[in-house]
């Protein structure tokens, strides 16, 4: 139910909001940002695909971007939604296994008390943030009052990543880690890391094309290079292009 | 002409409006948000707008390669924007194409020193890059690419 109000329709309400709200408490802003991405890409990937093959390797790498930890937290929810209320729902959220460490990411990442769920009236994505909307009379942790909260998106500074283009099996990006947030997060730190120590390889009147090839330890031990492209803006945005581990 | 493209009236209403469009073909991925801003950009004949257009989403191929290549219909033989599409591909890992781009640039301009930079970011080997950048100086001794890439490559430039 989730992924379908999630990511298609870009404002949940009711249930879905009160889920949505939770599942980012819980998984945090960056990796449902992976599972927005991800779920768009299963499906325009289902729309083209003409065999069964073609579909079920297109449901295999959603599964790999969703990846364990988020996996467990929407079965949980999702059972416990089943049948119930979005007030049902939010009555039950701090009761949950891990709701603690979830209130806790809630707080600093979008601002909201995850024991207040219920307030949350409607999550809207779009391309640059996650803005909750919460009830009138709802008070947030960060913000007295009604109103709104966003979080941006990705949650990474001024870094993006161009998922679609980089996320894809011939860049063998899973020697870097085994999901697809950690993978980006792990391009994201990479990028940050090298900001000002690589010169720009050519330059636009918006910016500068940079590449670099890191020698790294994969986690099969091996060692491999990954090379990264990416674009900074004369604004200082940054936006990873693509990034490879040659076969 | 698609619901989403109403004929704009002035350059600035022009400029949101064609934003607009590449927004939504950013945030729905769509095949009609798509078609929408091909459709405005083929309305579009100044290419100051479409420069503009294509800075703003330079790193963002949904938007900036429909834009060049209206660009490129418009100015066949500007080398700067051929190299600027180049780099375009370059950046999303497509360097089959963006080869094909400088192949294009090259029959303009071989010498020139901008098609050099994108023949040295497709280099293969150091070698043939330390040359290259080593051309771009013979041409403008103080360019500061080349400069610094010879540097990181470990050759005094």
């Amino acid at each position: 139910m989730v992924l379908i109000s999630i990511p298609d329709v870009t404002v949940s309400k009711g249930l879905a909001a009160v889920m949505t709200a939770t599942l980012i408490s819980y998984v945090g802003v960056d990796t449902f940002w992976g599972l927005v991405v991800g779920f768009k890409r299963l499906m325009d990937e289902a729309d083209r695909a003409a065999t069964f093959n073609e579909l079920r390797e297109a449901g295999e790498r959603y599964g790999k971007v969703m990846g364990r930890k988020a996996a467990r937290a929407f079965a949980m929810l999702a059972t416990v939604a089943l049948g119930n209320t979005a007030t049902g729902l939010a009555a039950k959220v701090p009761t949950l296994p891990g709701a603690m460490q979830a209130a806790a990411q809630a707080e600093t990442q979008v601002g909201i008390r995850l024991a207040a769920v219920g307030e949350v009236e409607t999550v809207a994505v779009s391309a640059e943030a996650v803005t909750i909307t919460l009830a009138p009379n709802a008070v947030a942790m960060s913000a007295q009052g009604s109103g709104d909260m966003s979080a941006p998106l990705p949650a990474s500074g001024d870094i993006s990543v161009k998922d679609a283009h980089v996320d894809v099996p011939k860049h063998n990006l899973d020697r870097l880690a085994p999901t697809w947030p950690e993978q980006r997060q792990f391009l994201i730190d990479a990028v940050r890391q090298l900001d000002g120590k690589v010169s720009a390889l050519a330059t636009t009147p918006q910016g500068s094309i940079f590449e670099s090839t890191l020698k790294i330890n994969d986690r099969f031990g091996g060692i491999a290079n990954l090379t990264i492209r990416w674009f900074k803006y004369t604004d200082g945005r940054t936006t990873i292009n693509t990034a490879f581990i040659p076969p | 002409m698609s619901a989403f493209a109403p004929r704009p009236v002035d350059g600035k209403e022009l400029m949101d409006h064609l934003e607009f469009l590449a927004k939504r073909v950013l945030e729905t991925g769509g095949a009609e948000a798509e078609r929408a801003f091909r459709d405005a950009l083929r309305h579009v004949s100044d290419p100051a707008v479409l420069r503009v257009l294509a800075g703003k989403f330079y790193a963002e191929p949904e938007a900036s390669v429909p834009t060049y290549e209206r660009l490129l219909e418009l100015m066949p033989k500007d080398v700067l924007t051929r190299v600027e599409f180049g780099f375009i591909y370059f950046l999303m890992g497509e360097d089959g194409e963006a080869r094909r781009q400088l192949g294009m640039a090259q029959a303009l301009d071989p010498e020139h020193v901008q098609v050099l930079t994108l023949e040295a970011a497709l280099a293969r080997e150091s070698a043939e890059k330390v040359r290259l950048y080593r051309c771009i100086l013979q041409k403008e001794p103080l360019n500061e690419i080349a400069r610094g890439k010879l540097r990181e490559l470990g050759e005094t430039p």
